[in-house]
């Protein structure tokens, strides 16, 4: 039922492990995150290079294509040549020659030169002019080409050799074609040069047409895998794609031409970067977590230290809802009710009284708006039936608060306060009684004496005697207030109140004040008739008005008049007296309505007085269901007014 | 209607005794007997044959309304009013008093000077 929770005490210790923990735990996550970044990073590196092995193998291909058909294109028209010669039996007709060699020529567009060598001696070679050097060459005296052409001859197949430095000058490939005649006989060779530079120009365009840079190399290795090779570590990454062509072996090396830069630095930065700024939010997020938890616990300490100064708070205190029952209490609570917390709990205050005014509790409750606190005083009862009195006070606990209650309350015990206050009422009541008796004795005889009652008074007694009967009034004055507001205090003044009129009250003050008034030459006057009626006790609001008006007199410049006049306010009706008096100073104004208050010492010889007249009206109004108040500035005078309820068929009229 | 002359004041305290006299006698200019107790008084009343009766009610001894109570045994307090002297004047007091046959009350303290008057008003309403 308690608002407060119990909680283990928090140490310093858990705050800095908890803290040394979650950076810890940052840092692992930093180091775990940037192993995936490399391990991401590989894959996409790896990634990379199969794509740019995919391009690379298909662009070279195309360009081995290219290079294959090129070769086929041209190289077919020598074996029609061939084809030619054995259908002409190796009787080669001059005049007949000519045109197809021309034909030959004009078709295969990388054809340099093309020889014929019956019996391997190079006798017609078209076209003649540059490369006369060559006419009449026996193969078998060539050394270097001498094996070639006789494992050509001994396979009966033609075979490319080449690229190769040419006698006439620039590289070219040499195709050889052995013809062979009808009964088997070999007739002899035939010889196509290739304009090799010229191939390799147009091999070189196309590769650079698919940003290729290319190379084409011998390759007479016969035991070489053909395989594509790739070579990817080296800087730019390359294809080895192989050419075979007619016996000859070559491989394309293939790289681009323009090496497809990877950006792994900027995204390893980014991965890294990435990592730590997570590792960071997540570290600052514990780091976050971790203070609040401290300050959790902080708050924690807090609210038990609340709870436990609540439990042991050496006054009543309770906790109450808007409803006004009782949702926590403390010990000295219990004790002074002699009742359990359950017994308490959940009960509005006013079940634990029979006092009338504890009905009105939970309304006061209600209406009190929350700033100001409010008090109250009331008969609870305890178990056994006692009656305590208490004064209770009860503040509003802001309503953003998320605690269930909504009014703190303080109950004190004011049993001894109430008995105290009994007794000194008491005291008064009888040593002002004790003292009035012998007051009458001394006042009694000086006022029948300085009445002439009891003869002429010699006039050299006279001034004395007229001082001691002045004292003596002011000395019962002041009992009487005291008396008044002893009995006030009690309680034991029981007010007769009676809807009456109020003008007569009103003559009547003026009237027996005007001769006080007169000693000061101050004229007491009312402005206006009031024709309304009050339900007032009509002796204890001529002493009001007493009050009033004689203070108004005392302070009032000689010759001034001093107000009275009335005005409706609503329900209320609101009686004012105007002097034109020095005014209260301002450091004096909080206390006028206190016992005893004047605003200068000296003013009580002054101006006569008890310092008890504002008091006991504030009482005696307050007790009229009324209140009492003033406006003042000094040097422009006082108005004392107090509000009274009009008659209820007067208000309504 | 008979004169209005002759005053039974019963009061135990000397000093009042003696200044209500001399205010009863000088100004209002009437006859007193004072009486300092209840007892007393009830010895001398019928001897003086009072028009009116002042009494304290707080009186050692036998108190203002003990001895109004024993008066009545005695005279017709009918013909002759009684009043208390007495500082308690609540309403609720002064109707108490006026229940025990008490015609009035007149509060202490008393002003010297008026205290006939008061007397007099009393008396003319009794015999009104």
């Amino acid at each position: 039922m308690s608002p407060f929770s119990d909680q283990p005490t928090p140490s310093q210790n858990r705050r800095t492990l908890g803290r040394t923990l979650s950076w810890g735990l940052s840092l692992g996550l930093l180091l775990l995150l940037g192993v995936g970044v490399e391990l991401l990073l590989q894959q996409y590196h790896l990634r990379q290079h199969e794509t740019i092995q995919q391009r690379l193998t298909a662009s070279a291909g195309e360009v081995r294509a290219v290079l294959l058909s090129e070769l086929s294109s041209t190289l077919h028209l020598a074996t029609g040549l061939a084809s030619y010669i054995t259908a002409k039996q190796g009787q080669l007709d001059e005049a007949e020659l000519q045109p197809w060699l021309q034909g030959l020529l004009r078709q295969g567009r990388y054809i340099r030169n093309i020889g014929l060598a019956p019996d391997n001696r190079i006798s017609y070679i078209y076209p003649l002019a540059g490369n006369e050097a060559a006419l009449g060459l026996y193969y078998p005296d060539m050394v270097k080409q001498w094996p070639a052409v006789q494992r050509i001859i001994a396979n009966r197949t033609p075979m490319l050799d080449g690229p190769l430095r040419l006698v006439q000058g620039g590289n070219g490939l040499i195709y050889r074609v052995p013809v062979f005649l009808d009964d088997q006989r070999y007739w002899g060779m035939i010889s196509t040069v290739i304009d090799y530079d010229q191939l390799y120009a147009l091999v070189q365009q196309v590769a650079r047409q698919r940003d290729l840079s290319i190379q084409l190399n011998r390759h007479d290795d016969e035991t070489a895998a053909d395989l594509l090779t790739l070579n990817l570590d080296s800087e730019s990454p390359s294809v080895s794609l192989p050419v075979r062509f007619a016996g000859a072996r070559w491989r394309l090396e293939a790289s681009e031409r323009v090496a497809d830069e990877l950006p792994l630095g900027w995204l390893r930065l980014l991965g890294w970067s990435l990592a730590l700024a997570v590792a960071g939010l997540i570290g600052l997020t514990l780091h976050a977590q971790n203070r609040q938890a401290a300050l959790l616990l902080a708050l924690n300490r807090s609210q038990r230290q609340f709870h436990q100064a609540f439990e042991m708070a050496p006054q009543g205190l309770a906790l109450l809802d808007l409803e006004g029952r009782l949702l926590a209490v403390n010990q000295t609570l219990c004790l002074l009710l002699q009742r359990s917390p359950q017994s308490l709990l959940g009960q509005p205050l006013s079940r634990f009284s029979d006092d009338p005014l504890s009905a009105r509790l939970d309304g006061d409750l209600a209406e009190l708006g929350g700033e100001q606190g409010r008090t109250w005083q009331l008969r609870l009862l305890d178990a056994q039936g006692e009656s305590i009195d208490v004064e209770l006070s009860a503040a509003a606990l802001s309503a953003d608060q998320s605690t269930q209650g909504s009014w703190i309350m303080h109950i004190q015990d004011i049993r001894e306060s109430k008995r105290l206050q009994r007794l000194q009422s008491e005291f008064v009541s009888t040593v002002s009684h004790e003292l009035r008796t012998p007051l009458t004795a001394i006042s009694g005889p000086l006022e029948l004496i300085n009445a002439g009652a009891l003869g002429e008074v010699p006039e050299s007694l006279r001034q004395m005697l007229q001082i001691a009967q002045h004292n003596s009034q002011r000395l019962a004055m002041l009992i009487n207030d005291l008396l008044d507001i002893g009995k006030l205090e009690a309680g034991k003044i029981v007010f007769d109140l009676q809807p009456q009129a109020l003008q007569p009250l009103l003559d009547q003050a003026l009237s027996s004040n005007q001769a006080y008034a007169a000693e000061y030459a101050v004229n007491l006057r009312q402005i206006g008739v009031c024709e309304d009626w009050l339900n007032v006790d009509g002796l204890r609001l001529q002493q009001v008005l007493s009050n009033l008006l004689s203070n108004a007199a005392k302070f009032s410049p000689r010759g001034s008049d001093v107000e009275l006049y009335t005005e409706r306010l609503g329900a209320q009706l609101r009686l004012s007296v105007r002097d034109r008096g020095p005014g209260i100073p301002t450091a004096f104004q909080s206390r006028i309505f206190q016992k005893f208050a004047q605003a200068d010492a000296s003013d009580t010889r002054q101006k006569g007085g008890t310092g008890l007249g504002l008091a006991i009206s504030k009482e005696l109004i307050e007790r009229m269901h009324g209140c009492i108040g003033f406006d003042s500035q000094e040097g422009q005078g006082t108005t004392f007014w107090f509000e009274l309820p009009l008659h209820p068929t007067e208000a309504q009229a | 209607m008979r004169e209005f002359k002759r005053i039974l004041h019963v009061e135990d305290d000397p000093s009042i005794q003696a200044v209500a006299k001399v205010a009863l006698e000088a100004v209002g200019g009437f006859e007193v007997l004072s009486c300092s107790s209840g007892t007393e008084a009830l010895e001398k009343v019928q001897a003086f044959d009072p028009d009116f009766i002042l009494l304290d009610v707080m009186m050692p001894g036998m108190d203002g309304p003990q001895t109004l109570a024993e008066l009545g045994e005695l005279i017709d307090i009918r013909q002759i009013p009684v009043a208390f002297m007495t500082a308690k004047v609540q309403p609720a007091e002064v109707e108490h008093y006026r229940s025990l046959g008490a015609r009035d009350v007149i509060t202490k303290p008393f002003d010297p000077m008026q205290l006939a008057t008061q007397v007099r008003d009393i008396w003319n309403l009794a015999h009104a």
